[in-house]
């Protein structure tokens, strides 16, 4: 698929890093329409996993697809939304990194208390000879304060169960085993390897994203807009390291600002409704 | 805890009571990474699904393993995760109920059928062959679908099941019925070969397809069903062929007939198997009456043949572990009173015990199954006719006989009846109780002779071919077929249930004495004693030509007696008396109802009219190219077919009514000969106003429940 995110800022001299992405413009209006019907591209390998894939045609699979996201979309489960900031990380994962969705779920138990939690995204991503685990957070949120305030109190439950050994349960997505990666994947999630081993090579990419008045100040890709961005970018990029504090694992941050959010549901919602009907 | 849990140590964790130390979370670790492999991860899903009690908390991580495997139907909804929500409607079929969802590898050929595709499933008796088709009726693509299967008890169980779509679909199971502008045809083979050259089709089924390659006991209905398979693909209409454990298929179709074959082992339920030991010089209904008496949910006893299900069936009625229900009574007394009071079925009944195999009459073999599926009666005693004949699940299978009839079933058989243990939903995991070794595991190849032609393919099967179809060798086979003058090509391949040879043996006696046989043959409506007798003896010597006894009848001439002696009895329940004599022996009794019953099914609703008709069309040919004038045997042959009563009884009993109670409705109201006239009656005739006791009432309600 074609890069669609216009980068403005890539910040790659501490950790955590900083992604500062933006969907851009396009005949003098923010390209949310593009931004939606691009991010449903994704949902074959978003909703399916991986022998699924292989076993339908993977034409007929895209309006089928579109349907079942408009049944879901449909079934007022999933009223707030929120839940379709999974679908936008699982996107610019995959166009930044080109990550490989390759486990479908881990679960820990959050001991004491026995509870299972998950994690909002699992891929992995080749870097060398080894295999990186990236464990995603998404805040699908208008207000980038509160985003912050969220994700950071969720990592820092995270990482404690850095200490919890043996504690998880990973869900692979059968990947392929001609694979180059399928062995080294194995012995990720192999019990045997130490959690210490694991999270050496564990990344948290945490995407928030916010309503920017700045955006819809704007309607073209001026320099001015991206000077205007960057900054605001880079002041979010740094609220969210001093919350964060020291923390124990390599996080990536991805910021997105949105015109409004009100406006892009608006449309992800004509849309679901309209192939839920076909 | 040990990290390493093997499958078996896991198995054995998930079979037995789990001790209070038990670690949960290691459990379903443990079987999260044998999940990578796919056989085991979905075996031991299964059976975590079978404790999902005793796991209260994990449910999300169930919910994931079980997504993981593709079960989707085990998926709880309400709790997924986005893009597990997602990838769960996708597996749901447009159509049909909204709680119905597919199973990866249903989706799959599901999917592959709604492309256009042609597809032959191989699949276990678990894995729902049959909501496909259901699934892509609803699409509502086709105009005429056929839906082919093995046997009359099948059509009955599809049609119910099928009748949801009767708004868009005419239902036809009866060759005579009227065509409408959407149809779905549900035949047997041999109901569909007289009516599919009429029917544009588009869309055909055929299930058990298995049946295509000829046994030795079963050859005659084989190449009939070739023949329709042929016909179909000529029509070039798509299809689904299904069936269970399948290893290949050895042919191709015609050059532009591509298919795929898809073979998988999906499984929804699991079956445990256990060894039943018999010490030497214990015998072994000692110990299957020790077993049922501690089966306490719904059990299977496969038996290799009526005799011996009697057997069984006598020993649980002698061993006085089984109480009165009252629950049956009323059935119990409406068949004794209908057939014979000392019916062994009918006091197995009494005590929850039900007998299925091919000899009990159909309206009463269909209510057995149905009780034992609604939990009425807990015990089914069955033969083969429960694997081939009807789909029915049960907690428990026990495999008593190992045999078929005289013969040992193979792994084929094996795997079948095994497969009738464990439903979904209710029990994830089956038991099977093996009274002996399981046969060595070896799968069959199915060929399709029509395609093949190999060159043990008899002349009987490539009669039915368009010449443009024949293979060099088969068209030599065919040669003297074509070149002889005694039967036209057509008179030779309408009759092809009989051998080619046999039919021109005849056509030359009739021509060599036509002034001695013409009067014995042109008859209309109703013969006379004497044509009826030579009708029986040429149907015997020339089409049968056997000296063994073939239910009951060893001779033309004791056909002739048969045919009479039936119609003279007026009934049933006369009949069956008449085989009895003064005998008060039990197991006499039995055998002499069941022979009644063989000959009723047998010869008066099966093989003596179609041979009539047969011998009609022969002797016609020759009466014709003498210029001699012709007979006409068809109302006559229909007479016989429906018992010397009205024709709707013989649709009626198919659909689960008994003959005795459509003709005590037929004294009552008007029930027209043709027989969606007389359903249309049925369905709207209202039980409480016709003069019926109350369990003849409840059998009208169940027939109109799928009208």
């Amino acid at each position: 698929m074609n890069k669609f995110f216009k980068i403005i800022i890539h910040k790659n001299d501490e950790i955590p890093n900083l992604h500062g992405v933006c969907a851009g413009f396009e005949n003098k209006l923010w390209r949310k329409d593009q931004l939606v019907e691009y991010i449903f591209n994704y949902l074959p390998e978003f909703a399916l996993n991986h022998s699924e894939l292989m076993d339908f045609d993977s034409l007929s699979i895209i309006p089928k697809i579109r349907q079942a996201a408009g049944n879901v979309y449909q079934s007022q489960k999933f009223k707030s939304r929120g839940e379709f900031g999974e679908l936008l990380l699982h996107a610019i994962l995959r166009e930044t990194y080109n990550s490989i969705p390759a486990i479908s779920k881990i679960y820990y138990k959050d001991s004491p208390n026995d509870t299972v939690k998950g994690f909002d995204a699992v891929h992995v991503i080749p870097n060398g000879n080894d295999l990186e685990l990236w464990l995603g957070e998404v805040k699908f949120y208008q207000s980038i304060y509160s985003a912050i305030t969220d994700v950071v109190a969720e990592l820092i439950e995270h990482s404690k169960i850095r200490y919890v050994r043996n504690e998880f349960i990973t869900i692979s997505n059968k990947i392929d085993t001609n694979w180059e990666h399928s062995e080294k994947l194995k012995s990720l999630l192999d019990p045997i390897t130490s959690l210490d081993d694991v999270f050496e090579k564990t990344c948290i990419p945490v995407l928030l994203t916010y309503d920017s008045s700045i955006i819809s100040k704007h309607e073209k890709s001026t320099e001015d807009y991206v000077k205007e961005i960057e900054i605001e970018l880079l002041k979010f990029h740094k609220s969210f390291c001093d919350k964060l504090g020291d923390f124990p694992l390599t996080v990536h941050l991805f910021l997105l600002p949105l015109s409004t959010k009100k406006e892009l549901i608006n449309k992800l919602e004509e849309k679901l409704k309209i192939w839920q009907q076909i | 805890m040990a990290t390493n849990l093997t499958p078996s140590l896991v198995r054995n964790i998930l079979r037995k009571e789990f001790s209070k130390d038990l670690d949960k979370f290691e459990i379903i670790k443990a079987i999260s990474l044998l999940a990578q492999n796919n056989q085991i991860g979905q075996e031991l899903v299964l059976r975590l699904l079978s404790r999902r009690d005793d796991f209260i908390g994990y449910e999300i991580i169930i919910d994931s393993l079980i997504r993981r495997v593709g079960l989707y139907p085990y998926l709880q909804q309400e709790s997924l995760s986005l893009n597990d929500s997602i990838a769960f409607e996708f597996h749901k079929p447009i159509g049909l109920a909204d709680n119905i969802v597919f199973h990866h590898a249903q989706a799959e050929v599901y999917y592959s059928l709604m492309k256009g595709e042609n597809i032959i499933l191989s699949a276990p008796t678990s894995f729902g062959k049959s909501l496909i088709i259901d699934a892509v009726i609803a699409s509502n693509k086709h105009k005429n679908i056929a839906v082919v299967v093995p046997t009359i008890a099948l059509i009955d169980e599809t049609r119910k099941r099928l009748s949801k779509y009767k708004k868009d679909y005419k239902i036809i199971t009866h060759p005579t019925q009227e065509i409408e502008d959407k149809n779905i045809l549900i035949l047997t083979q041999e109901r569909a070969i007289t009516i599919i050259n009429e029917i544009p089709i588009d869309f055909f089924v055929i299930d058990e397809f298995y049946k295509l390659s000829p046994t030795k006991s079963d050859s005659q209905r084989a190449h009939i069903l070739n023949h329709v398979f042929y016909q179909l693909v000529k029509q070039n209409a798509q299809f689904y062929l299904l069936g269970p454990n399948i290893e290949e298929i050895t042919t191709e179709l015609l050059v532009n007939i591509k298919f795929r074959f898809i073979k998988t082992d999906f499984k929804t339920v699991i079956a445990e198997k256990h060894k039943i030991n018999i010490p030497k010089g214990e015998k072994p209904i000692n110990k299957l009456l020790e077993l049922t008496s501690k089966l306490k949910e719904p059990t299977l006893i496969f038996c290799q043949s009526p005799a011996s299900a009697n057997r069984v069936a006598n020993e649980l009625l002698l061993n006085g572990k089984f109480n009165n229900l009252k629950e049956n009574d009323s059935l119990v007394s409406w068949i004794k009173s209908n057939y014979h009071e000392k019916w062994i079925l009918a006091n197995c009944l009494e005590k929850g015990i039900g007998i299925h195999h091919g000899k009990i009459p159909r309206a009463i073999a269909q209510k057995s199954i149905k009780l034992f599926n609604e939990g009425k009666i807990n015990f089914l005693i069955c033969t083969s006719t429960i694997i081939e004949g009807v789909n029915t699940k049960a907690k428990n299978v026990i495999i008593y006989d190992n045999k078929i009839a005289r013969s040992k079933f193979d792994f084929f058989t094996f795997n079948n009846i095994c497969g009738r243990s464990g439903r979904m939903f209710s029990h994830f995991i089956g038991n099977i109780y093996l009274f002996h070794e399981p046969p060595s595991p070896e799968l069959p190849l199915v060929d399709f002779p029509i395609f093949s032609q190999n060159e043990d393919v008899p002349a009987e099967l490539l009669i039915n071919l368009d010449k443009e179809d024949l293979k060099e060798n088969s068209k030599k086979t065919l040669e003297k077929y074509y070149s002889q003058k005694h039967l036209s090509i057509q008179v030779l391949s309408e009759n092809s249930f009989i051998e080619l040879d046999y039919q021109i043996e005849l056509a030359k006696f009739l021509e060599e004495n036509i002034n001695k046989v013409e009067s014995y043959l042109n008859w209309k409506s109703v013969p006379s004693n004497d044509q009826l007798k030579v009708a029986c003896i040429l149907i015997w010597n020339y089409f049968i030509k056997s000296k063994r006894r073939i239910y009951g009848v060893s001779s033309g001439k004791q056909l002739h007696f048969r045919i009479n002696q039936f119609r003279e009895a007026g009934n049933l329940k006369n009949y069956i008396q008449q085989f009895i004599g003064n005998n008060n022996d039990l197991s006499k009794i039995n055998e002499a109802i069941e022979l009644a019953f063989d000959i009723q099914r047998h010869w008066i609703n099966f093989q003596f009219p179609r041979y009539l008709l047969a011998l009609n069309n022969i002797a016609n040919h020759v009466l014709a190219k003498q210029s001699k004038s012709q007979g006409d045997f068809s109302s006559y042959a229909n007479m016989v077919e429906c018992y010397f009563t009205e024709p709707y009884v013989v649709p009626l009993d198919e659909y689960g009514l008994p003959v005795q109670i459509s003709l005590k409705i037929g004294k009552q109201i008007e029930l027209d000969k043709n027989i969606d006239k007389s359903l249309i009656a049925i369905k709207n005739l209202n039980p409480e106003k016709v003069d019926l006791s109350e369990i003849e009432k409840e059998f009208v309600y169940e027939l109109k429940e799928y009208l």
